[in-house]
C-alpha cells in the first residue's frame, strides 16, 4: 500500500471550471516523486487539494489507508502531510527563529520544539547565523530554505513541495536542490515535488508524474522519462488530444 | 509652552482611548479582513451595558470594563458564527463585510435607540470631576485612568499575542493566513477567538466612553467615521499603525481643537486620510496593494 | 441580451446573472410586454396629480416625490456601485452639495433650482471628479472609507461655515405655487429626474462604457491588462454617479425649504441609497427602481401604523444583513436566478 493514494481526483476553485479532471497516482513511502507537465496542467492545485487546502470535487486522497475526505488543513498536517507552497509563505514581520517555531506549532512540549530548532538549523547554517532576523528581510534562496526548514519543523511523513526553484537565481537553485536530494537521501524523507525545472526536479527524483490539462498523462522512472517520446509530444502539443487517442 | 504641554498631554490622553477602540477594529480586519463598521455601535452597547451595571449595582465603571471584557467576547464569539461563515470565499469578502456590518450598525442603533432612547448618558463616578496637578499642569482624573486602562488592555493584548499559543496563531494569521493553514493553525478558531477579542476590545472601550463622554446611540457614527480614517491611516491590519495613528492624530486634534475650535478636530482625522491616500495610499505601516 | 463576458458570470453574488432565452420570439414578446408595461405605468403616473378628488392629495403626491428622488438616488450609486463594484457609503455629500448650491443661488440670486439644478448636479459633479482623483487611489475598504471620510468632511465644514447657516442651515423662500398646487411641480420634476437616472442607467448597462465598468468590477488587473483605462472609467462613473444626486438635492430643498446639515450629510442618508439598491438588485436597472419603490412604501406604512422610527432602523439594517447573506442578487439578482423575472424587470 502506498503512504498517498489519490484516485479520481477532481478540483477546480470557486465556481469556476474543473482544473483537475481525474487524477490518480501513488506515493511510495520514502521515495521522491516529480510531477512534471505544461503551464496550467493543475499541478499547484493537485497539491493544494492534498493539504486540504482545496476540497476536490470528486475522489478521494488516502493517507496510510484512510482517508482524508473533509479534514481541514491543520488536521491533515498533524496525520503528517506537510505542504510548502510557492512563494515561500513566510510570517513576514516574525523572525527566522519565530518562523521555525511557528512551523512546530502543532508540537506542545517545549524541550522537543528546541531540539528539532536545533537539528533543523544544521541542515541549513545559514539560518542560524540569521536567528533573530525579520523573514521578509532574508533573500529569495534563504526565505526558500527556511521554508523548508519550518516544514521539517514538525517532522512530517510526506512533503510536498511546490516550485522550489520559482524566482530563484540558478546558483541558489542548485543550493536548494541539493537539500532536496539530501531529504530523500539522508533523512529518508517522502517527497512530491512540483518543478517546472524539469531537469533539476527529475535529478533529484526517483520516480516522477507527468500531468496535462488536469489528468495524469503517464508515470515512469525519473532518469528514464525525459527520453520517453511522449514528454516531447506533450510539450510540444502534440499530447493535447484526450487520453484515448494517443498510444 | 506651558500651554502646548497641556494640549499635547490632553491629546495624549485622548489618543489612548482611541488606540483601544482602533485596537479591536484592526484586529477584526488583520484577522479575518472584516471591516467592522458596527465597531463604534457595539463601543456603544459597552457604553450602555456599563450605565445600567453602575445603575443598578453602583459597580464603578472601570471595573465593569472587567465584566464587559468576557460579556462581549461571548457576544462577538456568537455573533461571528453566525453571520461570517457564509460569506467566506466570496471574492469581495472585505466589502460583503463592510456592507453586512453597515446593517448591523443600522440594526443595534435601532435596538439601543428603542430600548434605552436617545438620551444622553453618563456614568458620574467621583473621579469624573477630580484632577491631578504635576507643576502648572493639570491632569483630569479620569481621562488619566481611562488611559491607564487603555494601557493595561493594550499590554495584555500584547502579551496575549507574543507570548501564548493561541496569541502566536493570531499573529500568525494576520500576517499571512495561508501559512498559518500549512503550519496547523487552525484559521477558523483563531478567526472566532478573534472576533470575540476585537468585541471584547470594544466593550471595553466603551466601559470608558461611559464616563468620559456624554452618550446616546447614534453618537457611534462620529467615532467610527474617526476611526475608520484612523486605521487606514495607520495601515489597514497594522495594530501599530492604529495605536500610533491614534496617538499622534489625538494630539493634533487637541491642538485644532485649542488653537482653531472645538468642531473642527474630528476634521483632522478625515483631512489625515486623504492626505495619506495621496501620498502614501497603503498607510503608514501598511503593506502595498492591501486589496 | 446583454453582451457580458465570461468572466462576470463568476460574480454572481454582484451581478445579476441572465436568464437563458431560448426562442428569439419569445423574447421578442418579452420586450414588447414590458415596454408596454412600463408605459402604462408610467402614463398612469404622469395622469396621477390630475386626479384631484382622491384622498390625501398632497401626501400621495409627497410619497410620489419621495418615491421618485430616491429612485434617481439609487439609480445614480448604482452606476458605480453595481457595476463597478467601487461602493460608495458618503454618496449622499452630492445630494447634499446640490441641496446648499440650489439653496444659495435661490437666496442670493433669487433663482428658482429649477432652473439651477442641472447647474447644481454640475457642482456635485465636480466634486465627485475631485474626490476620485484622490478615492481612486485605493480600492476595496480602503475606498469605502474614503467615501465616509468625504461625507464627514462637508457635514463637518458646512456646519460650521457661515455661509451655508452653518448647523442651523438656512431658510429657503416659499415656492411662488398657489398652495393646492404646491405639490405638483415637484412631483414632475423627480419624475422626470427619475426617468433621467433610469435612462442613464439603461444606457450605461447597454453601452460599451457599462461592459467596461463591469469588467473593472469583476477583475480590475485583467480589465487593465485588457486596455481598458480604468482610471478614467472609475472617475467617469464616480462622476456621472454625482450628477443626479446634484440635481434631486437642489429640488428636495426647494420643496421642504430649509437647508441644514442633518438633513443631507447624515450617513443614515447615503445607507439608504446603498440599501435600496442591494435590496432590489446591485448592477441591474430594474434593481434600484424596485428597492426605492419598496424601501419608500414600507417606510410610510411603518411610520403610519407601527409610529416609531427606531425600530425602522432595525428592520433596514436586517433587511440589508438578510439580502446580503441570503440574496445576493437582491430582488431582481435573485428572481433572475431561478429564472423567474418578470419582464417588466427585465431591463438588463
Amino acid at each position: 500500500m502506498a503512504l498517498l493514494e489519490l484516485r479520481g481526483i477532481r478540483a477546480g476553485y470557486g465556481i469556476g471550471p474543473d482544473i483537475l479532471t481525474d487524477v490518480s497516482l501513488d506515493v511510495e513511502a520514502g521515495r521522491t516523486h516529480c510531477i512534471i507537465g505544461p503551464n496550467g496542467a493543475g499541478k499547484s492545485t493537485l497539491l493544494k487539494v492534498i493539504s486540504g487546502l482545496l476540497p476536490p470535487r470528486a475522489g478521494e486522497v488516502l493517507f496510510e489507508g484512510q482517508s482524508l475526505e473533509g479534514r481541514r488543513p491543520d488536521v491533515i498536517l498533524a496525520c503528517g502531510v506537510c505542504f510548502v507552497p510557492q512563494d515561500r509563505n513566510l510570517f513576514p514581520e516574525m523572525s527566522v527563529r519565530e518562523n521555525l517555531v511557528m512551523g512546530a506549532y502543532l508540537v506542545r512540549d517545549r524541550a522537543v520544539i528546541s531540539e528539532r530548532m536545533d537539528r533543523v538549523v544544521e541542515m541549513f547554517p545559514i539560518l542560524a547565523a540569521r536567528s533573530s532576523q525579520l523573514a521578509q528581510t532574508l533573500s529569495g534562496g534563504e526565505q526558500q530554505q527556511l521554508s523548508l526548514a519550518r516544514a521539517l519543523m514538525i517532522e512530517p511523513k510526506v512533503m510536498m513541495i511546490d516550485e522550489p526553484s520559482l524566482g530563484l537565481a540558478p546558483q541558489v537553485t542548485t543550493q536548494i536542490f541539493d537539500v532536496i536530494r539530501r531529504l530523500g537521501t539522508e533523512m529518508g524523507m517522502t517527497l512530491l515535488l512540483v518543478e517546472q525545472n524539469v531537469r533539476m526536479g527529475l535529478a533529484v527524483s526517483d520516480w516522477s508524474f507527468v500531468l496535462d490539462l488536469g489528468s495524469k498523462r503517464f508515470e515512469g522512472p525519473a532518469d528514464a522519462i525525459l527520453d520517453d517520446p511522449r514528454i516531447r509530444d506533450l510539450y510540444l502539443g502534440r499530447l493535447a488530444k484526450r487520453p484515448e487517442e494517443t498510444g | 509652552m506651558n500651554q502646548i504641554i497641556q494640549v499635547t498631554i490632553l491629546g495624549v490622553l485622548l489618543g489612548g482611548v482611541y488606540a483601544l477602540m482602533a485596537s479591536g477594529l484592526t484586529i477584526l480586519f488583520g484577522v479575518m479582513r472584516v471591516v467592522n463598521i458596527a465597531h463604534a455601535a457595539f463601543i456603544v452597547l459597552g457604553a450602555f451595558f456599563t450605565y445600567f451595571l453602575w445603575e443598578s449595582t453602583g459597580l464603578d465603571p472601570l471595573l465593569g470594563m472587567f465584566v464587559a471584557l468576557p460579556v462581549f467576547f461571548i457576544f462577538g464569539a456568537i455573533l461571528y458564527r453566525l453571520l461570517f461563515p457564509r460569506l467566506e470565499g466570496s471574492p469581495r469578502f472585505s466589502e460583503m463585510t463592510v456592507l453586512l456590518t453597515f446593517g448591523l450598525a443600522f440594526m443595534t442603533e435601532g435596538l439601543m435607540t428603542y430600548f434605552f432612547t436617545g438620551i444622553f448618558r453618563q456614568t458620574t463616578p467621583s473621579y469624573l470631576t477630580e484632577a491631578f496637578r504635576i507643576g502648572p499642569f493639570f491632569i483630569p482624573a479620569a481621562q488619566f485612568y481611562a488611559l491607564l486602562a487603555s494601557v493595561v488592555l493594550l499590554t495584555g493584548l500584547w502579551a496575549f499575542l507574543n507570548y501564548t499559543h493561541i496569541g502566536y496563531g493570531v499573529r500568525a494569521t494576520m500576517q499571512n493566513r495561508m501559512a498559518a493553514q500549512i503550519v496547523g493553525v487552525d484559521v477558523r478558531r483563531v478567526s472566532i477567538i478573534s472576533f470575540g477579542l476585537g468585541m471584547a476590545l470594544a466593550g471595553a472601550a466603551g466601559a470608558l466612553v461611559s464616563f468620559l463622554f456624554p452618550f446616546f446611540p447614534a453618537r457611534h457614527w462620529q467615532w467610527i467615521a474617526i476611526l475608520l480614517s484612523l486605521i487606514v491611516l495607520g495601515g489597514l491590519g497594522s495594530l501599530k499603525g492604529a495605536i500610533v495613528g491614534a496617538i499622534v492624530l489625538a494630539v493634533i486634534s487637541a491642538f485644532v481643537s485649542q488653537y482653531i475650535g472645538p468642531v473642527w478636530s474630528p476634521m483632522v482625522f478625515y483631512g489625515a486620510l486623504f492626505l495619506i491616500l495621496l501620498v502614501r495610499p497603503q498607510g503608514l505601516f501598511g503593506k502595498q496593494v492591501r486589496v | 441580451m446583454t453582451d457580458r463576458t465570461p468572466e462576470t458570470v463568476t460574480e454572481t453574488d454582484l451581478v445579476a446573472t441572465e436568464a437563458t432565452v431560448i426562442d428569439p420570439e419569445i423574447a421578442r414578446r418579452r420586450r414588447r410586454s414590458r415596454i408596454t408595461i412600463a408605459l402604462v405605468i408610467l402614463t398612469l403616473v404622469a395622469l396621477l396629480p390630475f386626479y384631484r378628488s382622491m384622498g390625501s392629495y398632497n401626501y400621495v403626491l409627497q410619497v410620489g416625490v419621495s418615491v421618485f428622488m430616491w429612485i434617481a438616488l439609487a439609480s445614480s450609486w448604482n452606476i458605480l456601485g453595481g457595476y463597478t463594484g467601487y461602493i460608495s457609503l458618503g454618496h449622499n455629500v452630492f445630494y447634499g452639495v446640490g441641496a446648499y448650491v440650489g439653496a444659495l443661488l435661490l437666496i442670493h440670486y433669487g433663482i428658482s433650482p429649477f432652473v439651477s439644478a442641472v447647474l447644481a448636479g454640475g457642482v456635485a459633479l465636480v466634486l465627485g471628479l475631485l474626490a476620485g482623483l484622490v478615492t481612486f487611489r485605493t480600492s476595496g475598504p480602503s475606498f469605502i472609507i474614503s467615501t465616509i471620510a468625504l461625507l464627514f468632511i462637508v457635514l463637518v465644514w458646512f456646519d460650521a461655515w457661515a455661509l451655508t447657516g452653518g448647523s442651523n442651515g438656512l431658510s429657503l423662500p416659499l415656492p411662488p405655487f398657489a398652495r393646492e398646487w404646491l405639490r405638483v411641480p415637484f412631483y414632475y420634476a423627480m419624475l422626470t429626474a427619475a426617468l433621467v437616472a433610469v435612462f442613464l442607467g439603461y444606457r450605461v448597462q447597454h453601452s460599451k462604457f457599462g461592459l467596461a465598468l463591469r469588467a473593472i468590477g469583476a477583475d480590475q488587473v485583467k480589465a487593465e491588462v485588457a486596455g481598458i483605462n480604468t482610471r478614467l472609467f472609475k472617475m467617469l462613473a464616480f462622476a456621472l454617479s454625482a450628477f443626479i444626486p446634484g440635481v434631486v438635492g437642489a429640488i428636495f430643498a426647494y420643496s421642504i425649504s430649509y437647508v441644514r446639515p442633518t438633513i443631507f450629510f447624515l450617513i443614515a442618508v447615503g445607507a439608504q441609497m446603498v440599501l435600496m439598491s442591494i435590496i432590489g438588485g446591485r448592477g441591474t436597472v430594474a434593481g434600484p427602481v424596485v428597492g426605492a419603490t419598496l424601501i419608500i412604501l414600507l417606510n410610510e406604512a411603518s411610520l403610519t401604523y407601527l409610529g416609531s422610527t427606531e425600530l425602522n432602523l432595525v428592520f433596514t439594517g436586517g433587511l440589508l444583513v438578510v439580502v446580503l447573506l441570503f440574496f445576493p442578487g437582491g430582488i431582481v439578482g435573485s428572481l433572475r436566478e431561478r429564472g423567474k423575472l418578470p419582464a417588466f424587470l427585465d431591463w438588463d
